[in-house]
């Protein structure tokens, strides 16, 4: 018989309720990030057209 | 190795890690001091483009876009190196509480987010702001992320050298972002940076001569010694002041700028030289005073420049 490896056990990471909460406190400090990204990109686009924005058929 | 490195290294390379890192952790890994610097010669490189802010130049709103992306863009290269570092970064004392060598941040969420940060910077850039100043910055951050921080860093006492072409780039940035285009001042400022690093950085390493020694980075006071790295301090800071008067020189700036970068020039020689010439008790005090100079000296380098347009204005 052939041998075991004697190293078989998984190790799996375990979300304890720290890390759970590091990990809301990150996504929503990206979420206000990639709104911060999406307004500045709004904005620019605003800035861009200047008048323009509103020279057009109604 | 030591244990306490070899433990460091078992965390960071550890069985699928779930990434402990706080928000502070991921901004830590942009250096935001490094940032603050990146920010302000950008904007500098802006008000004295052509036009500046005024009718003809930049809106307001697209500079705060084109410095918010840059100062994004610097700090994904600086995740990217700590990426690339972490292993030297758990030997020296001054890195060793980072993120990543720390065990906060894990190798791969470091690298991932400094991809994700650089794409989007320079995706940013040239959709906001002008393809000329987008390809700068992804430019810059190549150069610091791969030429400096995976070849030239641990290969050549030349590293900082050839690498301070990186921290010098972002005044250049900020001209091609306000212009659209290049000229002779954006690389004049550029030059100043560039010459201004060595002896900068030169000071910090022999400080920390011990730490780069133990993590085999061959920084210059490690390959040559003190001696010769102080001789090279000396020469740099004497280049630099002939460097910080080109502006005046080439007729771009006026008498203020030139009394003001001369002051701060000499001042700033006299601390290298006094530094060449102190012995090894005062070495790490004196050196810890020019470094700490040579920040404030390129920081008023730079308030001058502008203001010397105001006052001739």
């Amino acid at each position: 018989m052939s041998k075991e490896p004697e190293n078989t056990e998984i190790q799996t990471p375990v979300w304890t309720p720290e890390l759970l909460q590091q990990r809301r406190k990150r996504a929503a400090i990206m979420a206000v990030a990639l709104l911060v990204f999406v307004g500045l990109f709004f904005w620019v686009t605003l800035v861009k057209l200047g008048v323009n924005v509103t020279n057009r058929p109604l | 190795m030591s244990q306490e490195y070899e433990e460091t290294l078992a965390k960071m390379q550890g069985p699928a890690s779930l990434d402990a890192g706080s928000a502070a952790d991921y901004i830590a890994l942009m250096k935001p001091r490094v940032m603050s610097l990146v920010v302000f010669t950008a904007l500098v490189g802006m008000i004295m483009a052509p036009g500046g802010f005024g009718e003809n130049g930049l809106h307001p709103v697209l500079a705060i876009a084109a410095l918010a992306l840059i100062s994004v863009g610097a700090g994904a290269s600086a995740a990217l190196n700590m990426w690339y570092d972490a292993d030297i970064d758990a030997i020296m004392t001054r890195t060793q509480n980072r993120p990543i060598p720390s065990g906060r941040v894990s190798k791969e969420s470091a690298l991932v987010f400094g991809l994700w940060v650089s794409g989007l910077a320079v995706m940013g850039m040239a959709v906001m702001i002008n393809y000329l100043s987008a390809a700068l910055l992804a430019f810059t951050i190549f150069f610091y992320a791969v030429i400096y921080t995976m070849f030239l860093k641990r290969a050549t006492a030349q590293n900082i050298v050839i690498g301070g072409a990186a921290g010098a780039l972002p005044p250049v940035i900020g001209w091609a972002a306000a212009a659209n285009s290049l000229s002779v001042e954006p690389l004049i400022y550029f030059a100043i940076i560039f010459f201004w690093t060595p002896p900068h950085f030169w000071a910090l390493a022999l400080i920390k001569n011990d730490d780069y020694k133990a993590a085999n980075v061959p920084m210059l006071p490690v390959t040559s010694g003190a001696k010769a790295t102080l001789r090279q301090i000396v020469a740099y800071s004497i280049v630099l002041l002939g460097v910080t008067l080109l502006p005046y020189i080439m007729g771009f700036s006026g008498l203020f700028y030139a009394a003001g970068a001369s002051i701060l020039g000499l001042i700033f020689v006299g601390m290298c030289v006094l530094l060449a010439f102190s012995g090894d008790e005062q070495r790490n005090r004196i050196a810890g005073m020019t470094f700490v100079y040579s920040i404030f000296y390129l920081f008023l380098l730079f308030v001058l420049l502008p203001a010397d347009k105001l006052v001739g204005a």
